[in-house]
């Protein structure tokens, strides 16, 4: 898959994303300085990871004329990831207060309303992105969409019946996001099997990787809950967050690639 | 045919065969870009077209090599060794298209008196003829070419000529149909009798309907920024070979005006060839094939068939189009 025409520095963007990876692994795990400041260090990279997806997107939006169907495309993937960037401001803040950054949540929370209202603006990015592919002719009506979110609604419903047996919002709201992602995820799936082998992958192979880790993260919070030890319960937890800020680099990477792409161009040599 | 074009302020000279050949030779130095029009005194015609200094089609035709113009070649179609009087017109690529258009096509269909008031009626009347048209109006002082397409869409490519003005493309029909001079003539030529220079707008128009969709669908998924991508291209490559076509956002202006067939088809294969070598890049081999098949399915009759006589598009995307169909 070809790079923009100008210098190719994906290797340092990738030693970077890695570098963050490892920061928070060993702070983590060897919790070098208080408790407070380590919370804070782990909560800002998270932020930080968060941001950077946020930040490229707009970029990749700005970089489009009014005119430019992609355009609609990008402003909504920008809203939305700028509102989990404001959920992940928030969460950090929570965390903060009550000395547990990475935790989960025992009651709703705002940044959970936040994150919920992205895959709002996801689901019209991605149905944008779907007529664009599609042409008219053949692109499905926007009925998709409802159709999509009723069965993840469906799903998350179900499985929360199964499991817990009795119905609760902030529980819902788990599944709800897990099966998001896995919808994200087949969408995404979909635009990178269109797009393969052209630049235009990128952003798609980061919300795969997105929808992926979200996915592993949300089936090891829930095997948290049912593991024995302490220790594996430890190894669990720093897992799916080392994950989560994992598939936030990986979506960065990927609109940044897309970013120099529409930048620079494309390197047609 | 008498005079052609006569609003345009030509060179005249009265030259024999071998001043012909000067002046011939001094306007492939200046790359001029027109038609020089030799006419002896008992009316025989000689023309030469010329694109960027390249002496590219003579009428009538002979098949002389036009690398190497001898007068000797000529002589006979005027009249022997007698001066003739010569005509230099110089004129925009589109306008000499067009009027390379009449020069070869003969008889007109239909011929009729000009109100300038009823232009837009009869232009009206004239494009629900069958097969494409090519239409010259005349006036005291100007005259004007329009192309009507055939199955009645609308005007395609306009000329317009004054005295003291060449104006070619669309905008030109609004100074058409305002015009001061209240009475004419207009003729009607049939673009069904498949001469050379028909051909050439044909292919010519084409590509450019091709290139365009093709453009106009890549837009869609890069927006503005890498579509000018490509003009940036294809300018570096009309710069080194000496084509005469630019891309500016999604509109192909391709004046390409060259010996034969082959050659223009030539070209515009090589122009498609970097759309889609971008395209690839950008969207992925398998996304493009079928853009590519898609966009050439849609392409109007007859003009989808002369891409694939002509191979503009290399085999594997013009058989995956045959598949669609």
């Amino acid at each position: 898959m070809s790079t923009s025409r100008h210098g190719d520095n994906s290797p340092q963007a990738i030693l970077a994303g890695c570098f963050i990876t490892l920061i928070y692994a060993l702070v983590y795990l060897l919790e070098p300085l208080s408790d407070l400041a380590n919370e804070l260090i782990l909560g800002c990279l998270t932020l930080g990871a968060s941001a950077l997806v946020s930040i490229c997107a707009t970029l990749i939006f700005r970089l489009f004329l009014p005119s430019d169907a992609p355009r609609a495309v990008w402003r909504n993937f920008a809203i939305g990831f700028w509102l989990w960037t404001v959920a992940e401001f928030l969460w950090l803040l929570r965390g903060l207060s009550i000395g547990n950054v990475g935790g989960t949540a025992s009651s709703l929370t705002l940044s959970h309303l936040f994150w919920f209202a992205a895959y709002i603006f996801f689901s019209i990015a991605l149905y944008r992105q779907h007529r664009i592919i599609a042409t008219p002719r053949r692109a499905h009506g926007v009925w998709v969409v409802f159709a999509i979110w009723g069965g993840v609604i469906a799903a998350a419903l179900f499985t929360m019946r199964a499991m817990d047996g009795s119905f609760d919002f902030l529980s819902f709201l788990q599944y709800f996001f897990g099966f998001a992602d896995l919808a994200v995820g087949i969408v995404g799936l979909s635009m990178l099997i269109a797009f393969r082998g052209g630049a235009l992958a990128w952003p798609w192979w980061g919300f795969l990787g997105l929808a992926v880790s979200n996915i592993v993260y949300e089936a090891l919070d829930a095997s948290m809950m049912a593991a024995a030890s302490t220790t594996a319960i430890f190894v669990i937890e720093m897992f799916s967050e080392l994950i989560y800020v994992a598939a936030y680099l990986v979506l960065a990477f990927g609109f940044y690639k897309h970013y120099q792409l529409l930048r620079y161009g494309p390197a047609v040599g | 045919m008498q005079m052609l074009l006569r609003q345009v302020n030509a060179e005249e000279y009265t030259a024999n065969p071998v001043e012909l050949q000067v002046i011939v030779q001094k306007c492939q130095q200046n790359g001029t870009t027109g038609i020089i029009q030799a006419t002896s005194s008992t009316g025989r015609q000689l023309l030469f077209q010329l694109s960027r200094g390249q002496v590219n089609r003579l009428h009538p035709p002979m098949g002389s090599n036009l690398n190497t113009l001898d007068p000797a070649d000529w002589a006979g179609a005027l009249d022997g060794g007698l001066p003739a009087s010569v005509r230099v017109l110089a004129l925009p690529p589109l306008v000499l298209r067009l009027a390379w258009m009449l020069v070869e096509n003969g008889a007109p269909s239909e011929t009729q008196a000009l109100q300038t008031p009823a232009i837009a009626a009869l232009v009206e009347t004239w494009r629900r003829r069958p097969g494409p048209s090519l239409v010259q109006l005349a006036w005291e002082n100007a005259e004007a070419m329009l192309v009507l397409p055939e199955g009645g869409q609308p005007v395609r490519d306009v000329a317009f000529i004054s005295s003291d003005n060449i104006e070619s493309g669309l905008a030109a029909y609004g100074q058409i149909l305002s015009w001061a001079e209240k009475e004419g003539s207009a003729t009607r030529f049939s673009g069904e009798n498949g001469t050379p220079a028909w051909a050439d707008y044909s292919l010519h128009y084409a590509f450019t309907l091709l290139a365009e969709r093709l453009l106009e669908r890549y837009e869609q998924f890069t927006g503005r920024i890498l579509v000018n991508a490509i003009g940036r291209d294809i300018a570096i490559s009309a710069e080194r070979e000496g084509w005469d076509i630019s891309i500016r956002t999604t509109v192909v202006d391709a004046q390409v005006l060259s010996r034969t067939l082959e050659e223009a088809a030539g070209i515009y294969r090589e122009v498609l060839a970097t759309i889609r070598h971008h395209m690839t890049v950008v969207l992925g081999g398998k996304l493009v094939e079928t853009i590519f098949s898609e966009t050439l399915e849609d392409i109007e009759s007859p003009y989808g068939e002369l891409v694939q006589a002509h191979k503009l598009l290399p085999e594997d995307l013009a058989a995956s189009g045959q598949r669609l169909e």
